[in-house]
């Protein structure tokens, strides 16, 4: 009996131990489970350099880069990349690359590879402006690559784990552009299967993806269904696994649902309220002000978001490196509102006009309610509706008063936003403001340049107070990032700059 | 007399929207734009008789407030296409010929082009508000006008009375109001009432896609965009203000039924 025993023990020891090794091999070789996305928008391109969210997701599955994002959202990791070292003038970046990636078509990465993506990433018309610092970037051998950046440039690591810095093979595997763009290859670990545009657009499992085991999905599908309910009811009916952004007036009822699990992520994001400043009366710091304060924030919060957003204190939104929560903002205050009203020259009120997106209801509802505040203190806002193509071309050609905006954030050093958002060099006139602070403008330049986290960290307070004084614009919202799933679904998970990783997620 | 029913029916539901419309403040005491961030969603309440809305107002209030906007709306948009069809059916009836032909032919123009499209391009040009449904409706809406009253005519033309009237040397311009107009306008009134219900039904459709009347004023179109969000929990908020539609619309159906027997009579 004893010897059995012994022997018994043993033999489940071996078997244990060969289980171990045994199943990550077994998991990799059989990817299971078809996974369906419905979502209210419908995938356009996967040019990295022309992406917005409706693609970008998607197109992470397919790209990588050389870092990516961590799961807080507050640094980056080595991805593509295995190490790198910079010279003592902080000029030369010097990259290992990983030698194990291959991309989807078989053929391994190499530093050529890297050297084209970049180049054509900061040739890039749409996201190109992230690579402002990079001078040049050299190949000297298969898995060596050397960024020299014009200047002193800290965000340098956050830029490279942005999606427009996604690596593809060199010369698009000698297709043009287009044709390569049509039928991607890419180191992720989904390769794109069928796009019918207006419908869904599938992706499969990459069989020679580089992480052992991932993926364990052997297809995602996003599916486009505009109408939230529709969405709401094809989660609950099981016909779909995730409902990409169900409207925050939805949650409660998803929330109550048995077989339903709700995400609520924090985010890099942030809602404003723009104002253009070469309207006269808002030019006047002290009408910007008076708006500012009339915000009544938490109503939108609780009208707009069911409760689940934070009133904004900063322009930077939380979770991007060197936010300040101390930084007061503006908030709302009545009483303010008028006394800053009573010192401008439209003592006896004024009339406004807001323009929002016609058909949006999160833009109508916030409308209704600032509309309903400035009442009290003398400003009568109307509210204009407008296509929404037709609305983003009015704010950018900044023929509007004021109008609701947003962003979030890409990479997780704030000088993307600050650049875009502030600056002359961001291209945008300040997010179509027309502001211009030269001290605003030089603390920027001050934080991008200098390496030192002390240095930037009170740069970066200095501008963060300084446009919430100028009530640049109003900061309205944070909202979360939404996502509900079958409780099917494990492992899903959306990062503060908005991104996912299919690899990790499994079904059954 | 069961005709002359249908019409008192008809005209009573009517008039009691429009009234209700006209003395809203002292129906109910609540404002219809004004929001109320402690009470919203409400169920029905003694307060709030249909709860309130996700900015706290007054369910109730604004179904009547928004009657005003619609109705309004509704027969206003009908006046202009009603007096242009009715005017250019007379003249391309009772002329006949080259003017028939290039009248008929824009005719067959509008007939072919999508409302919608137009109306969307319109708001566009003019920006979204009254002015734009008004504009929009009235470049279509004449044209079934036009087309009744000269069918009308053209069979009116050869009657013993109006031959009559040309015999005797009257104007044109005479025979066409005096004699010609009171015989060939009855079809077109009753035609008028259902237009009023797709004058109502094309303001709503604006105003659900977010084209109409600008937020917050109390309108049902927005009315049930707004309340669509909430249609799994609250699917009241959508559908009362369908049901005014629906209402409006079978008042004026009754209106026009009872017209039809009253003027053939």
């Amino acid at each position: 009996m004893v010897s059995r025993k012994k022997t018994l023990g043993a033999f489940f020891a071996a078997l244990t131990v060969a289980a171990t090794v045994l199943v990550p091999l077994s998991a990799n070789a059989s990817p299971t489970g078809d996974l369906i996305f419905v979502r209210s928008q419908d995938f356009a391109t996967f040019d990295p350099d022309l992406a917005q969210n409706d693609s970008l997701f998607i197109q992470q599955q397919v790209f990588e880069g050389l870092y990516r994002g961590t799961k807080d959202g507050k640094g980056v990791e080595p991805w593509l990349a295995k190490s790198h070292t910079t010279s003592k003038d902080g000029l030369t970046w010097t990259f290992k690359l990983r030698t194990d990636v291959k991309f989807s078509n078989g053929s391994p990465l190499t530093a050529a590879d890297v050297k084209f993506s970049l180049d054509r990433a900061t040739a890039g018309t749409g996201w190109g402006f992230i690579n402002e610092a990079i001078g040049s970037v050299e190949a000297p051998s298969t898995d060596t690559v050397v960024i020299k950046t014009k200047f002193q440039w800290a965000p340098l690591l956050a830029d490279l784990a942005c999606f427009s810095n996604s690596i593809m093979p060199k010369d698009f595997g000698g297709k043009t552009a287009a044709e390569f763009f049509k039928d991607p290859i890419g180191t992720g670990a989904f390769v794109f299967d069928k796009w019918t545009p207006g419908t869904e657009i599938k992706l499969v499992a990459n069989k020679s993806y580089w992480q052992p085991g991932k993926p364990y999905l052997n297809s995602v599908t996003w599916k486009y269904v505009a109408d939230d309910n529709t969405r709401e009811f094809m989660l609950k009916g099981g016909q779909a696994d995730i409902n990409e952004e169900p409207p925050a007036t939805n949650i409660k009822s998803l929330q109550a649902a048995p077989n339903i699990k709700v995400g609520i992520f924090p985010a890099a994001a942030s809602n404003y309220l723009a104002f253009n400043h070469k309207v006269p009366a808002l030019s006047d710091v002290n009408v910007r002000r008076a708006i500012s304060y009339a915000v009544d924030r938490a109503a939108i919060n609780k009208v707009v978001y069911s409760g689940l957003g934070t009133p904004s204190n900063s322009f930077l939104p939380p979770g991007v490196n060197y936010y300040d929560k101390n930084s007061p903002g503006v908030q709302f205050d009545l009483k303010k509102a008028a006394a800053e009203l009573a010192k401008s020259k439209y003592k006896k009120g004024l009339k406004l006009e807001l323009l929002i997106r016609g058909g949006d209801k999160k833009q109508e509802a916030t409308a209704s309610i600032l509309q309903a505040s400035l009442k009290k203190i003398g400003i009568t806002m109307t509210i204009k509706a407008q296509e929404p193509s037709v609305q983003r071309v009015t704010q950018k050609a900044m023929e509007y008063e004021m109008t609701i905006t947003g962003w979030t954030m890409d990479i997780v050093d704030p000088d993307q936003l600050l650049t875009f958002g502030l600056t002359p060099e961001g291209g945008t006139s300040a997010y179509f403001t027309n502001y211009n602070n030269k001290k605003v403008n030089e603390a920027i330049k001050k934080g991008q340049t200098n390496v030192d986290p002390k240095v930037r960290a009170a740069a970066y307070t200095f501008v963060q107070k300084q446009v919430a004084d100028d009530a640049f614009m109003a900061f309205t919202i944070n909202p979360p990032y939404l996502y509900a799933w079958t409780n099917k679904i494990t492992g899903f998970f959306v990062n503060p700059l908005y991104s996912y990783k299919m690899e990790d997620v499994k079904k059954g | 007399m069961k005709s002359s029913k249908t019409l008192y029916v008809g005209v009573g539901l009517l008039s009691a929207l429009v009234l209700a419309a006209i003395f809203a403040p002292l129906i109910t005491s609540f404002d219809p734009n004004e929001p109320d961030y402690v009470n919203t969603l409400l169920g029905p309440t003694s307060q709030h008789w249909l709860g309130t809305d996700p900015l706290g107002r007054d369910v109730f209030t604004r179904l009547i407030y928004g009657a005003r906007i619609d109705l309004a709306i509704g027969l206003l948009a009908v006046v202009l296409p009603f007096i242009i069809g009715v005017s250019l059916g007379l003249l391309t009836g009772w002329r006949g010929g080259k003017t028939d032909s290039i009248i008929m032919r824009v005719v067959d123009t509008f007939i072919a082009f999508p409302f919608y499209v137009l109306a969307i391009a319109l708001v566009f040009i003019f920006g979204p508000g009254i002015k734009s449904i008004i504009i929009a409706i009235t470049l279509v809406g004449w044209v079934a006008y036009c087309r009744i009253v000269r069918a009308n005519v053209l069979v009116a033309k050869e009657q013993d009375y109006i031959h009559a009237a040309r015999l005797t040397g009257l104007p044109s311009s005479r025979i066409l109001r005096r004699h010609m107009l009171p015989n060939v306008i009855s079809q077109s009134i009753v035609f008028a009432m259902s237009d009023i219900v797709l004058s109502i039904l094309a303001i709503v459709s604006l105003g659900y896609l977010g084209l109409g009347v600008p937020v917050p004023t109390a309108e049902w179109g927005s009315m049930i965009q707004e309340g669509q969000g909430y249609i799994s929990e609250q699917w009241w908020l959508a559908t009362l203000p369908g049901l005014m539609v629906v209402y409006v619309g079978f008042s004026l159906s009754l209106i026009g039924d009872g017209l039809v027997a009253r003027l053939e009579r």
